[in-house]
């Protein structure tokens, strides 16, 4: 199997967690340029994966490649293709909205005036005022914060974006406009998108490509409606009770 | 460097703004302890005490041709104790903190050349104005123990038709104390004051090794807690950069800390020394101010080398205190040792056992910068330095993202 053209591929990946297994021989394939969803109940196993992507975690055993680098080993170098949004990342509360995304500019590009153009992509990108940017996080409401931070790991301009449930905890309105904001910035920018969420609906109206996860396992992948039709169901959500059994 | 920089530049911007935390860890000590040692001198002024005197004697003595009565001591004890603030009541009280008793035939005694007078002194339990009025009466005791001596050696010496000097009966062996450097040379009282002093300052380090651990605990678990370590680590910045970064800003803010609590206890010794006219800045030269200074920041950068390494394997903010609290406490017992102790010369185990403690460095260039002795007061500047560095190097080492992540808290 070809390797070329893969953001990501997983092979037989396997992680403990003490006497806990949270990974079982997973194995999936990314290609460039598209949204990939990950998606399944809480404690799949969709954050372990992801962490092992964003080169936080070791998996035991089985291959992991990002852009042909495998991990661990080549983690320095792959840290300079990714960006990632853990699940409920918090912000810098006694930064500005602009500091924080600065800080995070300068940890990629250093004191440069890349730092401050990639900052004011980042400030363009969340969508708020110069007004609300300028004023401490600490101030800010929840979804204000998951704009700056979608913003913050998009403008870095990394081949590879993770977003662990980027939208959790929030009401409808921000939601959405985060989902377009991602939708946008896929399209312009050919990037790939790893994203993770327990909300199926969305993820069908959002990703390319889908891999279904519970306990641990992959249970099928494939583009969302490729998997509706062939599992005759409504929605992922239903595709989804069904592989999984109702009582899971 | 600029990775360094970076870190440097968000953490001072996050520390700094915390003003209320600031204020409370360095603004606090510089107002606490001063007002401490005023109100601790003007409360003992404040607390009234009360002696009572008894006098069971009616006799009188006379010895060396001048002529004693108990009521003439019962005088002198009165204005010594009236002097010091103390109320003296005559006659028995149950009120008093204590009571001074002459005894019968006390003045009759006092001129015999065959028996002693007595006096008793009964103290109160608990009561602090006790112990000052016993020091006060035993001080005046001593005192007229020798009148008293010097006036019989006079009469006896009379009457045998000897010349005697009265100091070479009653002190007959003399002391001579002076100073001398370390290459033999004599030295002024002023000197070895100041030699004294820099004990006390080496002491006063004890002060800025504790706040900047609360500041690395939070740059680091606190990260953790509010959720913004993840995204940090999954960045290109070097760890070392990251552990650097986080020391270095910390330690300035420690510095901060660090140097207003040291100029806390200064003041809290400085104040009472002014009210009793003693200028005892005057006395600490420039040097060793100096010298003081940069053992502060040095003494903060050891602490936070010290600390970093449980800290990044803690899993949980209490966690991470509460081990920083015990390095720091054991490490500590060296202020206290160089407070009563000369390091150099114990013993080589105990010695080189306190050498692994940067704390004892940053003590003895303190120490060889009072003494002059500056070839060795950088010795144990770069000794200090380089156990802070073997220490930070530990750290990078000890770095995991996934002990940190999954840490038990």
């Amino acid at each position: 199997m070809s390797d070329a053209g893969k953001a990501v591929l997983v092979r037989g990946v396997v992680k403990d967690f003490g006497k806990i297994r949270a990974l079982s021989k997973v194995s999936i394939e990314i290609d460039e340029g598209i949204i990939f969803g990950l998606i399944g109940p809480n404690g799949a196993g969709k954050t372990t994966l992801l962490r092992i992507l964003a080169t936080l975690l070791k998996q035991d055993e089985g291959e992991v490649k990002v852009f042909g680098y495998g991990l661990p080993e080549n983690r320095v170098l792959v840290r300079k293709y990714i960006s990632y949004l853990p699940e409920d990342a918090g912000l810098y509360s006694r930064l500005t909205g602009w500091e924080n995304l600065y800080y995070y500019a300068m940890l990629y590009y250093g004191r440069t005036g890349k730092a401050l153009e990639v900052t004011e992509i980042g400030a363009k990108i969340s969508g708020l005022s110069e007004r609300d940017l300028n004023r401490k996080v600490s101030e800010y409401s929840k979804g204000m914060v998951r704009r700056v931070s979608i913003a913050r790991t998009l403008m870095i301009g990394s081949k590879l974006v993770i977003l662990d449930e980027p939208t959790s905890g929030l009401d409808v309105f921000s939601a959405y406009a985060i989902r377009k904001t991602l939708k946008e910035y896929s399209r312009n920018n050919s990037v790939t998108i790893v994203l993770s969420s327990h909300n199926m609906l969305e993820v069908e109206d959002l990703c390319d490509v889908v891999a279904l996860i519970n306990k641990g396992r992959v249970i099928v992948q494939g583009p969302p409606k490729d998997l509706i039709r062939a599992y005759n169901g409504r929605n992922l959500e239903e595709v989804f009770i069904s592989l999984a059994g109702e009582g899971m | 460097m600029n990775s360094v920089y970076v870190v440097v530049w968000k953490e001072l911007k996050d520390m700094l703004r915390d003003i209320r935390t600031l204020a409370a860890i360095a603004f606090l000590p510089l107002l606490i302890l001063p007002l401490m040692s005023l109100t601790s001198i003007y409360a003992q002024g404040l607390q009234p005490g009360y002696v009572a005197l008894i006098n069971y004697d009616k006799t009188s003595g006379s010895v060396g041709g001048v002529n004693i009565t108990s009521e003439d001591i019962l005088k002198e004890i009165s204005e010594a104790l009236e002097k010091n603030g103390l109320h003296v009541i005559y006659g028995a009280s149950a009120n008093a903190d204590a009571t001074i008793i002459i005894k019968e035939g006390f003045a009759k005694n006092l001129t015999s050349l065959t028996e002693r007078a007595r006096l008793e002194i009964i103290k109160t339990l608990g009561s602090s104005k006790a112990d000052q009025v016993e020091n006060i009466v035993l001080n005046l005791i001593n005192d007229l123990n020798f009148r008293l001596a010097s006036l019989k050696v006079i009469e006896l010496s009379g009457i045998a038709g000897l010349n005697v000097s009265v100091d070479s009966v009653l002190r007959p062996v003399e002391a001579q104390v002076s100073v001398v450097g370390v290459g033999g040379a004599p030295v002024s009282y002023e000197e070895a004051i100041k030699v004294y002093i820099s004990r006390f300052l080496s002491f006063s380090l004890i002060f800025v090794t504790t706040p900047s651990t609360a500041y690395i605990t939070d740059s680091v678990i606190g990260e953790k807690e509010r959720k913004t370590l993840e995204a940090l680590l999954s960045t290109p910045v070097p760890r070392h950069a990251l552990i650097i970064g986080k020391v270095v800003s910390t330690s300035l803010i420690g510095l901060l800390t660090g140097f207003t609590n040291a100029l806390g206890l200064l003041l809290f010794a400085y104040v009472p020394s002014l009210i009793y006219g003693i200028n005892l800045f005057y006395l600490i030269p420039g040097s060793v101010m100096l010298a003081h200074f940069i053992a502060i920041y040095f003494s903060v950068l050891s602490s936070l080398a010290l600390v970093t390494p449980a800290v990044i394997r803690s899993g949980s903010y209490r966690a991470a205190q509460a081990s920083s609290m015990i390095i720091i406490s054991v490490a500590t017992i060296v202020f206290f040792i160089s407070l009563y102790v000369d390091i150099e010369q114990l013993s080589n185990v105990f010695k080189w056992l306190l050498y692994l403690i940067p704390y004892t460095h940053a003590s003895l260039f303190i120490k060889f910068v009072a003494l002059g002795m500056l070839r060795e007061a950088l010795t144990h500047l770069t000794i200090l330095l380089l156990v802070i560095a073997g220490l930070m190097y530990v750290s990078i080492k000890l770095f995991n993202e996934e002990r940190i992540i999954y840490g038990r808290t």
